[in-house]
């Protein structure tokens, strides 16, 4: 161990204040992924308030998803600049004031504001360093710290679709909103648990500065005092900081690995999200009554956190972790297999081995994109990557579900995005 | 004593229903007959009618599939379950078929529960008359706040010729009146459904509203609940949690700038207990090997 805390920078400490990362990373997505799948518990509040009907109320969930995605890279880009923990609190800050403000909504069109643009940047805030920081405390247990971190979505959602009806029934939904607003703010005691990290200069980083989430390399220290060629470095370094910065922070998107993973998650977040959206009315569709085609979500649910922690865990194992690159393609690649099976499901006693398949894969490949990130654009990069990768999400999760549209077509879709996404994806394991 | 409007025969087969009009030769009256098949002994059937307007109904109970066949049956009529004076009769076998019919006048005071009863057999069919009632009802109240606007709603599957609310004050009904009270009350009506919109609302708000669905025969009424709150309780748990994530936040910073210089001098510490050590040995090198493998065993623990 003493040979680690060499001044200079520190190896990730696997274990330690690392897990109470992890820790911060699970409440963040509990508060961010969770929060945004209970708002729609609101829709039917909303619609009687306000005499409109459900695509008006439908929009706010878009709107919140969609900034929370496509304004990671502007999460990103603070958490490089200023550092993780001054973003994460700013974000936990924004979004329990936009949930504050929407109690007193007076218009629906107030509460697209509030709580679709505003409270989904300070949700895009938070995600994205949280979960670069996983990245760089977690070297050998990284796949198992991000199972962890992320099944806090599914857990949150678990544990908060009751307790906001519960709110709603009690305080109706002005005091659930400033109830709401008032639980996202334990954003800031996670952004506080971010402790920054100065991590050993990598030999991948090409440049001797890095000024990114507040770790870089420190000026070798010899007898207490700055030896007299760091300091000069480090003059020249801040005075070509400004133009060098942008360069470097994005440097990684030259890199051709980086380019076709960016591709295949594009293609594979057009084809995931529809099972979710679809899958309840496709089972009413079939003959499933509605108690049976609820519990196939909650079986959905239940098993994708299981996949998220259990395959976090497998792809951590020493015989594994040389193969992560395919473990990633075979849990792709069974969802995609299990959604070619949809045509013949056609009763609830079917339908929920396919839930729980699907569910497990999902949750496994959900673990797997921040470590699959990491593994192909290193721990410096990681924060912008991220970025880039959920913006990428963004735009599919909004377009696809109208496109999608009904029955049989979806799934044949799912399962063209699933292959195609294999496909780029085994080009990236061949470079 | 009740007005002959309509005659009504009401068919119902067991498969499904069916309305048939036929136009009496004698007069207006539009008769609906409903018959309910009963098949084998033994047998409970219950039948819903809603029921708008005051009219005669004659309610017809059709039995088949009886084991042995016998060649007549005796049946009764209740109402609510007790017995209708001179209600029973003897029924003969038709093609396998034992009927039996009775024609009621309904007005609002005659709506109930009317069951034929074949005392041999053990076979009942209920016809349950009366009318539509206001089904998805809130068992929990509405919770709304001082100076905010609440929506009450009741819905219908057939259309009532109008809607009355009513405000209750204990056993009390109190019509609400939006001319009245324009600022505070606004009603929606539209077919079968209703909303009733309060505005600025107070604590004297709070109680049991009553949506009256108006029919020729009787009023169809719902009630809903209404709490009204002041801002101050949702504000308690916000302050609580607001509170506890700012303890949260002080007291990691604190823990963590106590540990930052202990880490620093222990980091410091350590560099100077290894820079000790490391003059220690290379002072002794001259002392002998045994010194020094003595002492790095020593240095090791």
């Amino acid at each position: 161990m003493a040979q680690e805390k060499k001044k200079g920078g520190v190896l990730p400490p696997d274990g330690g204040w690392g897990w109470m990362i992890v820790a911060g990373c699970f409440v963040v997505t509990v508060c961010t992924r969770a929060v945004t799948r209970c708002i729609s518990i609101f829709f039917v509040e909303f619609q009687m308030h306000f005499a409109r009907d459900y695509s008006g109320t439908a929009w706010i969930h878009s709107l919140v998803d969609c900034t929370t995605m496509l304004c990671a890279p502007l999460g990103s880009l603070i958490g490089n600049r200023l550092s993780c923990r001054v973003a994460v609190i700013l974000g936990g800050f924004l979004s329990s004031i936009g949930l504050v403000l929407s109690s007193f909504a007076t218009s629906l069109e107030y509460l697209y504001l509030t709580l679709g643009v505003l409270t989904g940047l300070g949700f895009a805030l938070c995600y994205t360093p949280a979960i670069a920081m996983v990245g760089i405390y977690f070297c050998e247990r990284k796949a198992l710290a991000y199972g962890i971190a992320m099944s806090g979505s599914g857990i949150g959602t678990f544990i908060l679709a009751p307790v906001v009806q519960l709110l709603i029934e009690h305080y109706s939904w002005r005091g659930a909103l400033l109830i709401l607003g008032g639980f996202v703010s334990n954003l800031c005691v996670c952004g506080a648990l971010i402790r920054p990290i100065i991590l050993k200069e990598e030999e991948a980083c090409p440049l001797p500065v890095d000024s990114e989430c507040e770790y870089g390399v420190k000026p070798p220290m010899v007898n207490g005092v700055p030896s007299g060629k760091a300091v000069g470095d480090k003059l020249e370094i801040d005075a070509k900081q400004r133009c060098l910065r942008s360069m470097q922070e994005y440097n990684f998107l030259l890199i051709p690995d980086f380019l076709v993973l960016a591709g295949s998650f594009l293609l594979l977040a057009s084809g995931c999200s529809l099972p979710f959206v679809y899958l309840v009315p496709y089972a009413l569709d079939v003959g499933v009554s509605h108690q049976h085609a609820a519990f196939l979500m909650s079986i959905l649910g239940v098993i994708d956190i299981i996949g998220n922690i259990t395959f976090g865990w497998l792809t951590d194992r020493r015989c594994l972790k040389k193969y992560r690159n395919i473990c990633y393609m075979f849990a792709v690649g069974m969802e995609g297999l299990c959604c070619l099976f949809i045509p013949l499901l056609r009763t609830f006693a079917l339908l929920v081995p396919f839930s729980v398949l699907y569910g497990y894969f999902d949750g496994a490949y959900v673990a797997l994109i921040p470590v699959v990130t990491s593994d192909v654009v290193g721990t410096t990069y990681l924060s912008s990557a991220l970025g880039v990768v959920y913006f990428l999400h963004a735009v599919p999760y909004l377009v696809s579900p109208p496109i999608g549209g009904k029955s049989l077509r979806i799934f044949i879709y799912t399962l063209l995005c699933h292959c195609d996404e294999l496909l780029l994806f085994s080009v990236v394991i061949s470079t | 004593m009740a007005s002959f409007r309509h005659l009504i025969l009401l068919l119902l087969y067991c498969d499904g229903m069916k309305t048939e009009t036929t136009p009496s030769p004698q007069s207006d009256p539009v008769i609906t007959t409903r018959k309910v098949v009963s098949k084998g002994q033994n047998q409970v059937t219950i039948e819903e009618l809603a029921i708008l307007k005051p009219q005669t109904i004659e309610l017809s109970c059709y039995l088949t599939d009886i084991p042995n066949n016998p060649p007549y049956l005796t049946g009764y009529w209740t109402k609510d379950g007790k017995g209708i004076v001179n209600s029973e009769e003897t029924v003969n076998r038709t093609n396998e078929q034992y009927i039996l019919k009775k024609t009621f006048d309904i007005l609002a005071k005659d709506l109930g529960n009317y069951s034929c009863i074949f005392k041999e057999i053990q076979t009942q069919v209920t016809f349950v008359l009366d009318v539509p009632v206001i089904k998805d009802k809130r068992d929990k109240p509405i919770v709304s706040y001082t100076g905010d606007s609440v929506v009450l709603a009741c819905k219908l599957k057939q259309t009532p010729n109008t809607w009355n609310w009513y405000k209750a004050n204990n056993t009390e009904k109190g019509l609400i009146n939006v001319t009245a009270n324009p600022l505070n009350y606004k009603i929606f009506i539209h077919g079968n459904e209703t909303k009733l919109t309060v505005l600025n609302l107070t604590e004297e708000d709070s109680g049991k509203y009553i949506c009256s669905a108006e029919f020729d025969i009787k009023p169809s009424e719902s009630y809903i609940e209404l709490k009204v709150l002041s801002y101050i309780e949702p504000l308690k748990p916000f302050i609580a949690i607001v509170l506890e994530v700012i303890v949260l936040v002080t007291l990691i910073f604190l823990w963590e700038k106590c540990n930052k210089p202990q880490n620093d001098n222990i980091s410091a510490g350590e560099n100077e207990l290894c820079s000790e050590q490391i003059s220690k040995l290379t002072r002794d090198d001259s002392n002998g090997v045994e010194n020094n493998t003595a002492r790095q065993r020593k240095l090791e623990h």
